[in-house]
């Protein structure tokens, strides 16, 4: 039974992985750049949701939650326009190291600012206890927190809304075809900035949502943007890392890994669940870099 | 030197085309240089020293992260490895002099550097920014869990010395200056050997390199052990200079700062001066970041506890702007300073 429970732990918290992992890969898929900055991405988020959920402007304490969600993506969608227009257009067509020491710099300008603002003092979102109590949600013998509860909706929602976008509209059309050939698309009369920006803006809100749950499980620190940084990069690269499924997938599989052999590991070297992300990530560089769904990339002299 | 000569620059014999210093103006410039950095001791106050000597360990680090992003092998684990050679030298100080216990924490580093770099020849390019943040952080929990029995995680290093004589601030200054000097000469050279042409090929397509004769897997283990062995003597160093090492001195975000403020904005390529500008670069921004907020701490209360914050802040300004303005990074100034007074007066 507690294995059980591992496994539906590992699964919720594997879906907020996944979305991390979504923020990741759109990013690479349409803009080829590594946004080393997801990270800080979700620290921004945690953060800022914080501060509009800190307003009060609503009394109930899950509906100011969610509405501060919600004011903060709208202001992510500010910061993405910012991103793409000041500091990724200059670059477009550069060599990668450029594109990836360009998101480095956004990382720590963005890291820096929440830690101008808000300092380093360990923070709780506003009302947590009523929004996420502390005696857990059972269902039938299982035990779960209600951050997992969240984690899911939100997950299901975020990354539902995005395959349809991606997947049945003309905007998600013309998103995969930048994603396959940028000049060729502009030639079609798609806007190649629009699309980059766009694509920035749901990095950008997934990325909050899941510094909303991130943020509620390990309260809002620094600590958060590795946390963030060590869950994307498994998990989207074990997903291969242009593929929008394959990061729910690998997500999911992280945090079944991380939960199961993780805790297990855990009891006979104390600690050790902390790399065991990285441990992942390694593994499946060295097994299989191009994950499970990856473009196989041909080189060719 | 030797890969791009400008229009007008012309060299009549092989041994001019070869020579390491190209005019005479590099003699008198590298001799003053010198001449200032001995003399300083007794021109300076302390603090001027101490930022020196961070200077020339991040120099150092930096000199052998520029060899290793030349051939586009991105690493972040260098905070790390630095960790490991100012462990190794914590932990051997106590019975062996200094002059063994740098080599052997450069060793140390080299050998862990080419363990985590063999990946290497199966991932290209960022995929191993991936797999050297893993090994940043594998790393630095294993220094925690080495010393999780001692408090606070510190190692206390014994203070330079030889022979019973204890090195003061003077002998350690000379002492740093003659290592930097020695690695920095040796790394300028590395970039004129079959190894330096091999690491350029590298990076412009592995593959390509490969066609053309270069040992893949030679080069690159030569490559992340030459870069680890830096690192290390680094770590050593500072180590000895700080007397106390924990595994908190070596954060990821360290790494970052090296691979990004030192390497990009220093200048890819240019082993010694890009290395040094970049080193200076980190040096010079922490401490206005310091004296920033000292100074305005009585006008803005909420700033103390965020020198941190503004530092990165800053680091992330300055690496977008040289991204956007200056590619090459600031070692390509140099170059065109350089460039100018070659064609002057007719710098067209």
């Amino acid at each position: 039974m507690v294995l059980l429970e591992m496994i539906v732990m590992g699964l919720a918290a594997g879906t907020i992985y996944g979305v991390m992992a979504l923020s990741f890969v759109l990013i690479y898929r349409v803009g080829k750049i590594v946004n080393i900055a997801v990270g800080d991405m979700v620290l921004l988020g945690a953060y800022l949701i914080f501060a509009f959920s800190g307003l009060g402007l609503v009394e109930d304490p899950v509906i100011n939650l969610i509405l501060g969600l919600i004011l903060a993506s709208i202001f992510g969608l500010v910061i993405a326009v910012g991103t793409e227009r000041f500091l990724m257009r200059p670059l477009y067509g550069q060599s990668i190291l450029s594109l990836i020491m360009m998101t480095v710099a956004l990382g720590m300008i963005l890291r820096g600012a929440t830690i101008v603002k808000w300092g380093t003092v360990l923070r709780v979102f506003p009302g947590q206890h009523e929004v996420f109590p502390p005696i857990p949600f059972t269902i039938g013998p299982i035990e779960i927190p209600y951050v997992y509860l969240w984690s899911i909706t939100g997950a299901f929602l975020i990354f539902g809304s995005f395959l349809y976008l991606f997947r049945k509209t003309l905007f998600g059309f013309a998103m995969r075809a930048v994603s396959l050939d940028p000049e060729a698309a502009a030639t079609h009369g798609i806007s190649i900035k629009k699309i980059y920006t766009y694509t920035w803006m749901i990095a950008y809100v997934a990325a909050f949502l899941a510094g909303l749950v991130l943020g509620a499980i390990n309260g809002i620190t620094v600590i958060v943007s590795y946390l963030g940084l060590a869950r994307a990069l498994p998990a989207a690269l074990i997903g291969g890392l242009d593929s929008p499924g394959g990061a729910m997938l690998g997500g999911l599989l992280l945090g079944l890994i991380e939960h199961t052999v993780g805790t297990f590991l855990n009891a006979y070297i104390p600690g050790i669940r902390a790399i065991i992300p990285y441990i992942v990530l390694l593994v499946v560089l060295i097994v299989k870099p191009y994950g499970l769904f990856g473009t196989v990339r041909i080189e060719r002299v | 030197m030797g890969s791009s000569r400008p229009c007008g620059v012309i060299k009549e014999s092989y041994a001019a085309d070869m020579s390491f210093f190209e005019k005479p103006f590099h003699y008198w410039a590298i001799g003053l240089l010198i001449l200032i950095l001995v003399l300083l001791p007794f021109m300076a106050p302390e603090f001027y020293l101490n930022a020196i000597l961070l200077i020339a360990i991040f120099g150092i680090t930096i000199m052998g992260l520029n060899l290793l992003t030349q051939a586009h092998l991105f690493s972040v684990m260098h905070a790390a490895l630095m960790g490991i050679g100012a462990f190794t030298t914590a932990f051997l100080s106590q019975q062996l002099p200094f002059f063994l216990t740098i080599p052997v924490a450069g060793l140390m580093a080299a050998a862990v550097s080419v363990f985590f770099g063999l990946p290497s020849l199966r991932i290209k390019v960022f995929y191993l920014l991936f797999s050297t943040t893993a090994a940043q952080f594998i790393i630095e929990w294993i220094l925690n869990w080495i010393t999780r029995d001692i408090p606070g995680s510190a190692v206390y290093t014994a203070p330079l010395g030889l022979m019973g004589y204890q090195f003061g601030v003077l002998e350690q200054y000379y002492l740093y200056l003659f290592i930097t000097a020695i690695m920095a000469y040796l790394i300028a050279h590395i970039g004129r050997t079959p190894l330096g042409k091999a690491m350029v090929m590298i990076g412009e397509k592995d593959y390509a390199a490969q066609i053309q004769g270069v040992d893949l897997l030679k080069f690159k283990a030569i490559a992340f052990a030459i870069s680890g062995f830096y690192a290390g003597v680094a770590g050593s160093m500072w180590s000895y200079m700080l007397g106390l090492v924990t595994p908190e001195h070596f954060p990821f975000l360290m790494s970052w700062e090296l691979l990004g403020v030192g390497v990009i904005v220093g200048g890819l390529g240019s082993y010694v001066w890009g290395s040094i500008l970049g080193s200076v670069m980190i040096i010079v921004v922490t401490q206005v970041t310091t004296e920033l907020v000292t100074v305005l701490t009585p006008y803005m209360p909420w700033l103390g506890a965020s020198a941190f914050g503004l530092r990165a802040i800053f680091y992330g300004i300055i690496i977008a702007a040289i991204l956007i303005l200056e590619p090459q990074g600031l070692a390509s100034l140099l170059r065109k300073v350089k460039r100018y007074f070659d064609l002057w007066p007719f710098s067209y």
